[in-house]
């Protein structure tokens, strides 16, 4: 187990650092000069070049990268040239919002969407199966910013009984945890009942069936557990959408977190702060997939044995075993 | 009739067909045999005769949809099997009849302990507590040729034939009547075949337990069983003692079955295969199912289904020939 | 050969023929092109003509979606956006199922560590939430529909690298690829004439249920601010415009999303009777 947790943080460490080299390259390669828009229009020529040539932005390509990733390695993610203060700090102020809202919605979508997708497959073709099933066509197709939009028309200002924009209390995530996770309670049910009805054909169910035991023990006991081992690995994704629902979420109930955060510093070319943000983002998806993905091999005794003895010493098992 | 002579299993004139897109697939058409108690029946056919079709409506295992029962009874000790509400066929599942899977690779749970599986049932039946089901799990591995420290263990940690053998414990943990054992040794290497068929036909020596061994083997049949059926196209078109099915062959099916084995004793004589291929079974010939392949065919033989006949005293064929 | 192609090709129609809601699906996508071909014909108004006269007009005869708060026709934009989110659906689509299937194509054939290289760098794009990643890269590229395309073309690589990596695996190791081999087919031949048409299933499965992505991608991200920008008429850039207005005229904000959503659902509708017909094993 603990060879394989090793392997696969290792295997981690190149995606993270291609992270840092492609969100530096796309700040590398976006139009209009830094210097020039710290100091603004009104500075001569030459305060720019002296700033270019202090912000080491004359260096070459890879000399600036290497400065770039030894800040990052030390929290460093340059200064917000607009307040002045360190991007790192800005970030981390606004991160929490967007994680609550992210896991309040990935575990929303889990308690809705694994018990639907069992029932579905449970009772394949009944109605309860076919309005599930209706509901998550629909939610795999609508944008998530325009069912958020349509929950404020319903609910703030047809009823008006929930608050349409800010993240002050537990009603104020009502609306933007539904709109975020409709994408992914709708993936996750399709998931889990298809998954469902695929275990349910297996020869180990018509084991547990011979055996006479009850179609409770066997839905819960040897057919959910084996369903939702490929269910837990659509859930780093969907960790992942959850992160993106957010992002756009925060546009529409002005919720003051890292995606409305990035947009508004987009539309000031404020690019430090882009950067940072999407980096942070995107380590932190990374975490969590890498958490899921041993998660994944925790559940599994297959992948977990497969770690645990070396493979030598399993060979001469089977090898006496068949003797 | 005393009790001794009474069958443990009676199936009468069962029918069960298959309803899918592509038409009705009669797998089981009309079949009725007797099996005493402590008596072993092989059952014996090519693919797709309705071997297994059989054993899963014994079990009361026919999926349905798309599998349907269309007619018959099977009476064990003296109940319609069919008849039996869930909880009675819970009870009847596992602790009066088991089955024993063709495939070991797929028959067992992958994220099971192969402990809890063997356990689970005894557990079930016999409302055992926890503990005493395991110690009752370790008794069947032991039983079954298997160490019980591996207990524990998933089933990815055992071979194919090791595999068997725990499904043969999990049928046998409660010590049922009725074992069907589905091909027990198709899937497994031919050395360990021999060894599975030698402990199964020990262990259900040992307690009086009947079976009905599905095979395509007859030099398997002769081993262990007393009484053969051989099937052709969903019916059974002779059955007998061994003696009687073997030494005074009668159905002309069953002498090509017979002809298609080469004979170390006898070198010089060519292999006799059957010609044709069994009939497509959504589009059944008229008359006897075996006309279009028969040697000995009668005109009378494509409009008039054979019936039943006793030739000697327990040994019945379905040919018009001996009507 | 080309008539078992053929014979395969009616299977997969018979079979998608049969999915009723699949069908639904594909008649409405064809009218949906049908708008967007014929949008000129249709549409009552020019999308950009401004009546003073008749801003923020509700649903009438003569404005059947209502006006904006320009005067401008709402339906008329509607129509012409069909155009617009196609485009920006097909085009970037298209070229991000390309450049991902080649990619996905080499990884799984090749293996060792070019495909370690390219499966790291899909795994560097996917830790990203899409969105996300189109918002960089339409940062650095700057707005406009052109640039969008680009982004949302750049996000839909990494999944058809996947799925396409996947199926090269699964039939790489097949006898008739080895065949191929054997008889001296170099590498290229192999992977353009032999392994493409054998995946081509998923592939196309994939892309239509890409396609709807991406078109609801293209409107996030012209919702926020930074893909296609007005006055054209862009569905997802319309409902950013409009929802200033949900408080009174919140008819604005309901006709270009229920235009992104039937255009998605019909994608879905038939993407998932195109999986099932191409593979009827995996019918549920």
């Amino acid at each position: 187990m603990l060879k394989f947790t090793i392997k696969r943080i290792l295997v981690a460490i190149p995606v993270l650092l291609g992270v840092t080299l492609l969100v530096f390259t796309m700040l590398y390669f976006t139009e209009g000069d830094p210097a020039r828009l710290i100091l603004g229009d009104t500075a001569t020529e030459e305060e720019v070049e002296a700033l270019r040539e202090e912000l080491g932005l004359n260096d070459s390509f890879g000399q600036q990268y290497i400065s770039y990733l030894g800040g990052v390695l030390k929290g460093d993610l340059g200064v917000d040239y607009i307040t002045g203060r360190p991007v790192s700090e800005e970030v981390m102020d606004r991160l929490t919002t967007t994680l609550k809202l992210a896991v309040a919605s990935i575990v929303f979508s889990m308690i809705v969407a694994i018990p639907a997708g069992i029932i579905s497959a449970v009772r394949q073709y009944s109605a309860v199966d076919n309005i599930a099933m209706v509901i998550a066509l629909l939610g795999n197709s609508m944008p998530n910013f325009w069912l958020a939009l349509m929950l404020i028309l319903f609910f703030s200002v047809f009823l008006g009984i929930l608050p349409a924009s800010g993240l002050y209390g537990a009603q104020y995530y009502i609306m933007p945890v539904i709109g975020i996770s409709a994408g992914s309670i709708a993936t996750i049910t399709r998931m889990t009942r298809s998954s469902m009805l695929e275990v349910i054909r297996q020869d180990y169910i018509r084991t547990s069936m011979a055996k006479g035991l009850t179609e409770f023990l066997i839905i819960v006991k040897h057919a959910l557990k084996n369903a939702l081992i490929p269910v837990i690995t659509v859930i780093g994704i969907q960790f992942t959408v959850a992160v993106g629902g957010a992002v756009v979420n925060e546009q529409v109930f002005a919720i003051p977190g890292l995606g409305k955060f990035l947009v508004d510093a987009i539309k000031a070319r404020n690019y430090q702060v882009v950067q940072g943000g999407v980096l942070v983002i995107a380590i932190i998806c990374s975490i969590v997939n890498l958490v899921i993905d041993l998660l994944y091999a925790f559940v599994d005794p297959r992948i977990k044995s497969q770690y645990q003895k070396s493979g030598k010493i399993k060979r001469i098992r089977m090898v006496k075993e068949e003797g | 009739m005393n009790d001794k002579d009474k069958p443990l299993l009676s199936v009468r004139n069962l029918t069960i067909h298959y309803i899918t897109d592509n038409g009705v697939v009669k797998a089981v058409n009309d079949i009725s045999f007797d099996l005493a108690k402590g008596e072993t029946m092989g059952l014996v056919g090519e693919t797709g005769a309705g071997k297994t079709t059989t054993a899963l409506g014994i079990m009361n295992l026919i999926p349905n949809p798309p599998g349907k029962i269309i007619n018959g009874e099977i009476l064990v000790d003296g109940k319609n099997i069919l008849e039996f509400n869930k909880y009675q066929t819970r009870k009847y599942r596992g602790n009066v009849a088991s089955m024993i899977f063709q495939d070991p690779m797929t028959a067992l749970n992958p994220i099971l302990t192969v402990g809890e599986q063997i356990a689970e049932v005894s557990r079930y039946h016999n409302k055992l507590s926890k503990a005493e089901s395991y110690v009752k799990a370790a008794e069947m591995l032991e039983l079954v040729g298997i160490p019980s420290e591996r207990i524990n263990e998933y089933p990815h940690q055992f071979s194919g034939g090791m595999k068997q053998r725990v499904v043969i414990a999990i049928a046998l943990a409660c010590n049922p009547q009725l074992l069907l054992a589905d091909e027990p040794t198709t899937a497994l290497d031919v050395t360990i075949q021999a060894q599975v068929l030698a402990l199964m036909g020990d262990l259900i020596k040992k307690y009086g337990t009947s079976m009905v061994l599905i095979t395509h083997d007859l030099g398997v049949v002769t081993e262990i069983c007393d009484r053969v059926a051989i099937m052709y196209a969903g019916q059974i078109v002779e059955t007998g003692d061994l003696e009687a099915v073997y030494e005074h062959t009668k159905h002309p099916y069953t002498k090509g079955l017979f002809g298609s084995l080469p004979r170390i004793s006898d070198k010089t004589s060519r292999l006799n295969p059957i010609d044709g291929l069994m009939p497509d079974p959504t589009n059944l010939p008229n008359g006897c199912p075996f006309h279009p392949r028969c040697p000995d065919k009668m005109p009378e033989c494509e409009s008039r289904v054979p019936a039943n006949t006793e030739i000697e005293p327990g040994h019945f064929v379905r040919c018009l020939l001996y009507e | 050969m080309a008539n078992k192609k053929n014979g395969q090709l009616r299977d997969i129609w018979r079979r998608l023929k049969r999915n009723r809601l699949a069908m639904v699906g594909l008649v409405i996508l064809i009218l949906i092109v049908l708008v967007a071909i014929f949008a000129d014909v249709i549409a009552p108004y020019p999308y950009d003509l401004q009546n003073y006269s008749d801003v923020k007009q509700w649903p009438s005869s003569k404005y059947i979606f209502g006006t904006d708060n320009f005067g401008r026709d709402i339906f008329s934009r509607v129509i012409y956006g069909t155009r617009v989110s196609l485009q920006i659906g097909f085009i970037s689509l298209s070229v991000g199922a390309l450049v991902g299937s080649i990619f996905g194509a080499i990884a799984g054939y090749f293996g060792g560590w070019v495909d370690t290289v390219i499966m790291r760098f899909t795994d560097i794009l996917m830790s990203i939430p899409k969105i996300v990643l189109a918002i960089a890269i339409a940062s650095t590229l700057g707005p406009g529909l052109v640039n969008a395309m680009i982004a949302v073309a750049i996000s839909s690589i990494p999944n058809f690298a996947r799925v396409v990596r996947a199926s090269t695996l699964t039939v790489k190791d097949q006898e008739y690829i080895e065949a191929a081999i054997a008889i001296g087919a170099g590498n290229s031949r192999v992977i353009f004439r032999h392994i493409f048409p054998n995946i081509l299933a998923p592939i196309i499965v994939q892309a239509t249920l890409g396609v709807g992505v991406s078109i609801i991608l293209a409107a996030s991200l012209s919702f926020l601010g930074l893909g296609v920008e007005p006055p054209t008429p862009e569905w997802g850039a319309m409902l950013s415009a409009a929802r200033t207005y949900i408080r009174d005229e919140w008819y604005m904000v309901l006709f270009p999303g229920l235009a992104i959503m039937i255009t998605v659902l019909a994608l879905n509708l038939l993407g998932d009777g195109l999986r099932d017909a191409l593979d009827p094993k995996l019918k549920n």
